[in-house]
């Protein structure tokens, strides 16, 4: 937001922009002194007659000065404009002007003919190509190419023309190969470079906005987080100075009612703290066991966790269709903290009557190479727009509704289940059309066991 | 006169607070360490329905409700010449100034960022209802003079 200049460019418009506002401040300049210079030492040559010309020669050579000094003029317009942030103009015209001026200089010096002077000229006609390689794209450079060989070839055959057998015999079609292979040669590593330029900013661009949303993230969930604690925290200190202060005067049932109280609440820290403290180690990859496992057991094992602290759970009616023996590979501890993210998410979004449904099903995969397991896990809440389920498992993300109302929650439940479920070498999504009502689809996807075990390994 | 600001009755205080235990517990302890009657609400559309009907002394907010917020309860409750001259309170996880800041132009006669122990929100009450007479006319004189002047 802050970011300087215009505000609909995208981060790789910008990184381009700038690219080329560097080139041309170097350009720029050096083209306004070089041609400068050059004009300069050619008018008091031709003034104190150094060239020992005849006429159409000194005519050639007015002309070529002219154009140095209309060059010097379009580099120092180019300048300017820079100066003035008119990136577009001073791009145009350094890479127009230059390249029309270079191709003008060499065309007038080679039309009456061929000369040692006039041979270094056309190479020097690949510097067009060099030139708009690094202010434009690629197929700029193509076009300048094609123009540049074109104007080379043209200018070769000219004296010839009329005469294919003296042209045969000389050394002008040797002469063609060779500049248009070393043109070529340029062009080709002109698209080398501008498209390493366009790749190595697009995946800047890319690394910066990623950077830059889990930053906004990052901000949002500090926010949020510094919320969620202080609520709590006075709970607990206001229990604390109250017992402090009227713990001789208050009767046992109310003393211990207060504390049940000020427990909760600093449950409720402790679990927001070791969600945080869980982030940081998952970053260090612990490692994961890839055991079968029971996947009915564990699902039982995540309910009974979060049926106490849930409150509304005991009166909601949860459908479970997983078969006694269905068994995945995977970490025991990793798939019971999953369930009971989702479970708790489905409890905690969705209407209290709502039910929830849990399936689990085996599968073969589509290529039909391993076998999978599927648990899904389905609520009846408002369900999660397919824009923002985008962003869902993402540390700290947090739906901006969740925000305003007042949900608890850190913002890294998913994110860690995803992190559990990839460790597995399995997958989490959703399945949500985002209407209300219509509810979502957690799928948590994990391998199942072979059919040939190497070595049976006891259940959890 | 001094005697204006203490009723014959306790002072009755509204505390409009979504988290169930902080209520329960600044209810229990503002009860007994202060002796006020302590009214509650569980979000702000009640609070507001409770600021009319039972006329409480002082209103302690929470910023950070489903429905009606603390703000916008606040500035429902300033706009109603019934309700404009309750002192207000507000208590809120909300801790930067801006924040803050808002708090204040919604018509809060104090701003307090949790956490704080019951004993300040006490003295907060005290303080807030001490000033509060002399607010409470400038505030009700505005609808007598029927100037629609907005508060925030």
């Amino acid at each position: 937001m802050a970011d300087a200049g215009p505000e609909t460019l995208t981060t790789f418009e910008r990184y381009e922009r700038e690219r080329q506002r560097r080139i041309l401040s170097v350009l720029a300049p050096a083209g306004t002194i070089l041609t400068g210079i050059t004009a300069f030492v050619a008018v008091i040559a031709l003034a104190i007659g150094i060239f020992n010309q005849n006429n159409k020669q000194s005519a050639t050579t007015s002309i070529n000065i002219l154009v140095t000094l209309m060059l010097c003029g379009a580099f120092f317009m180019a300048w300017r404009w820079l100066q003035r942030d008119q990136l577009q103009l001073a791009t145009l015209t350094t890479g127009g002007a230059a390249s029309l001026g270079i191709l003008a200089t060499v065309i007038v010096a080679a039309w009456g003919g061929i000369t040692s002077l006039s041979l270094i000229q056309i190479v020097s006609l690949s510097t067009i190509t060099v030139l708009i390689g690094m202010l434009a794209g690629i197929r700029e450079i193509v076009a300048a190419a094609i123009i540049v060989t074109i104007t080379t070839i043209s200018l070769l055959i000219k004296p010839y023309i009329g005469d294919s057998a003296a042209l045969a015999t000389s050394t002008v079609p040797l002469m063609i190969v060779v500049a248009s292979t070393y043109q070529w040669a340029v062009a080709a590593c002109m698209i080398a470079l501008s498209r390493n330029n366009q790749l190595t900013l697009q995946s800047l661009a890319l690394a910066y906005e990623q950077a830059k949303q889990l930053d906004d993230l990052k901000d949002q969930f500090i926010t949020h987080v510094n919320h969620e604690l202080r609520t709590p925290i006075m709970t607990v200190h206001s229990t604390v100075a109250f017992l402090h202060e009227a713990l001789p005067t208050l009767p046992q049932p109310v003393t211990m009612q207060t504390l049940e109280r000020a427990t909760r609440s600093s449950q409720r820290l402790l679990t927001l703290l070791s969600s945080l403290l869980e982030v940081r180690r998952i970053d260090e990859t612990a490692p994961v066991a890839r055991d079968p496992i029971n996947v009915r057991s564990v699902f039982d094992a995540a309910l009974s966790l979060i049926e106490p602290q849930g409150g509304q759970a005991a009166e909601r009616e949860i459908f479970v269709a997983i078969a006694p023996t269905l068994m995945v590979l995977g970490d025991t501890m990793r798939l019971q903290q999953i369930l009971t993210n989702l479970l708790s998410n489905a409890v905690k979004y969705s209407p209290a009557n709502a039910p929830i449904e849990v399936t689990a099903q085996s599968f073969q995969s589509r290529d039909g190479q391993s076998d999978l397991v599927r648990i899904a896990v389905r609520d009846h809440g408002p369900g999660i727009a397919p824009r923002e389920a985008a962003l869902l498992f993402n540390r700290f993300a947090r739906l901006p509704r969740d925000l305003a109302s007042n949900v608890p929650g850190t913002g890294l439940g998913l994110y860690l289940c995803r992190v559990y479920a990839q460790s597995m070498g399995g997958t989490i999504w959703i399945e949500s059309s985002g209407r209300p009502g219509e509810g979502s689809t957690f799928v948590v996807q994990l391998p199942a066991v072979p059919q040939v075990l190497p070595t049976p390994v006891g259940q959890a | 006169m001094e005697s204006q600001n203490v009723p014959l009755r306790p002072w009755r205080i509204l505390l409009v607070e979504d988290n169930e235990d902080l209520r329960q517990i600044l209810a229990l302890a503002l009860a007994h360490l202060a002796g006020f009657t302590i009214i509650e609400a569980a979000d702000g559309t009640t609070g507001l329905v409770l600021a009319v009907e039972a006329a409480p002394d002082c209103i302690v907010i929470d910023a950070v409700m489903p429905g009606l917020d603390g703000f916008q309860l606040m500035r429902v409750l300033r706009g109603d010449p019934e309700t404009a001259g309750i002192p207000l309170i507000m208590l809120t996880a909300l801790a930067r100034f801006e924040q803050q800041q808002s708090g204040y132009y919604s018509g809060a006669d104090r701003y307090l960022v949790k956490p704080v122990a019951p004993q300040e929100l006490i003295a907060a009450i005290r303080e807030v209802m001490a000033i509060s007479a002399e607010a409470r006319a400038r505030r009700l004189a505005k609808f007598v003079d029927g100037e629609d002047d907005a508060d925030g």
